[in-house]
């Protein structure tokens, strides 16, 4: 437990997200830390997933905490606040992968082939390691909104339910997009490994 | 089971190795929070900066339209027929036929 003292209401890492998000609508900066250093992994694993190039990665995940802090008086609590974070985060993607593809389309096949050296790989064993960039690359193969559906569903084991939520889309659309993906990553999964 | 299930859950199991816990660098906290404070500081000078003009705007507008108006009243009593351009400058200020000892008192 790690308090922060500076701050009218003190906060520790075991303080609630709702808890959280009140202290840093009161002005508690250093709240907002926490919950950064909270759901880093989440939106990393989202991020790193939907673009594969981890410095790009890194810059939309800093966007989409950003984006989260000015939102905040908006979060109302109707959805958890990992979802809430999460749908932020696949939009940032998303666009991100749009802008990519209306600027340098010719470039992105290369620059999807140089990413997956730099996507972390700790204390991971060579065959590991390939395996996981087999992974990547097969998940990157897909169209980014059914990579979208393929990562809240199968990475970040969101249900149906809260993945269409995420996305903003009917339950049949995710349903249908999932079981395309599954198909196209089953194929390329088999091709690869 | 049936085969849907167990290729989501084959998926899954492969696809649990993309999980990871935060970026490499580790300094991922700092820099989201320093790039706050960039934005915090950044939108602190343009809100100044928009206020200070609002400031002038609400300040200098009215004042020249009141100067405006001045000029013209003053253009419409003291206007003669025969105006020059120095009496027509007299005349915009309201100095007109004003003799210096009294333009020194006021």
């Amino acid at each position: 437990m790690r308090p922060i003292s500076n701050n009218p209401v003190t906060v520790t890492s075991d303080t609630s997200d709702s808890d959280l998000v009140a202290a840093v609508t009161g002005g508690n900066r250093q709240a907002f830390r926490l919950i950064v250093e909270r759901y880093e992994g989440a939106v990393a694993t989202t991020v790193i997933s939907m673009l594969g190039n981890i410095t790009e990665a890194e810059d939309i995940a800093q966007e989409t905490m950003i984006q989260a802090y000015r939102a905040l008086p908006s979060y109302k609590g109707e959805a958890s606040f990992k979802t809430w974070l999460s749908r932020i985060a696949v939009n940032r993607s998303l666009d991100a992968l749009r802008r990519k593809k209306r600027r340098f389309l010719w470039f992105l096949n290369k620059d999807d082939d140089d990413l997956l050296n730099d996507v972390p790989q700790q204390h991971c064993t060579n065959q590991q390691r390939e395996q996981r960039e087999a992974i990547q690359q097969s998940l990157l193969q897909l169209q980014p909104e059914f990579r979208a559906v393929a990562v809240l569903r199968l990475v970040q084991g969101y249900s149906t339910e809260e993945a269409a939520d995420i996305l903003q889309l009917p339950t049949g659309t995710v349903l249908s997009r999932l079981a395309r993906a599954k198909k196209q990553l089953a194929a390329q999964l088999r091709e690869r490994l | 089971m049936n085969h849907d299930d167990e290729q989501e859950k084959q998926l899954r199991q492969q696809l649990a190795s993309l999980q990871v816990k935060g970026f490499e660098s580790g300094f991922f906290a700092d820099r989201v929070m320093q790039q706050l404070q960039r934005e915090t500081d950044s939108g602190f000078l343009s809100g100044l900066h928009e206020e200070l003009q609002r400031m002038f705007f609400r300040v200098s507008l009215p004042a020249a339209a009141f100067a405006l108006v001045l000029g013209a009243v003053n253009l419409m009593i003291y206007s003669t027929p025969d105006l020059t351009v120095s009496g027509f400058v007299d005349a915009l200020l309201g100095i007109r036929g004003l003799e210096s000892d009294l333009l020194f008192t006021i």
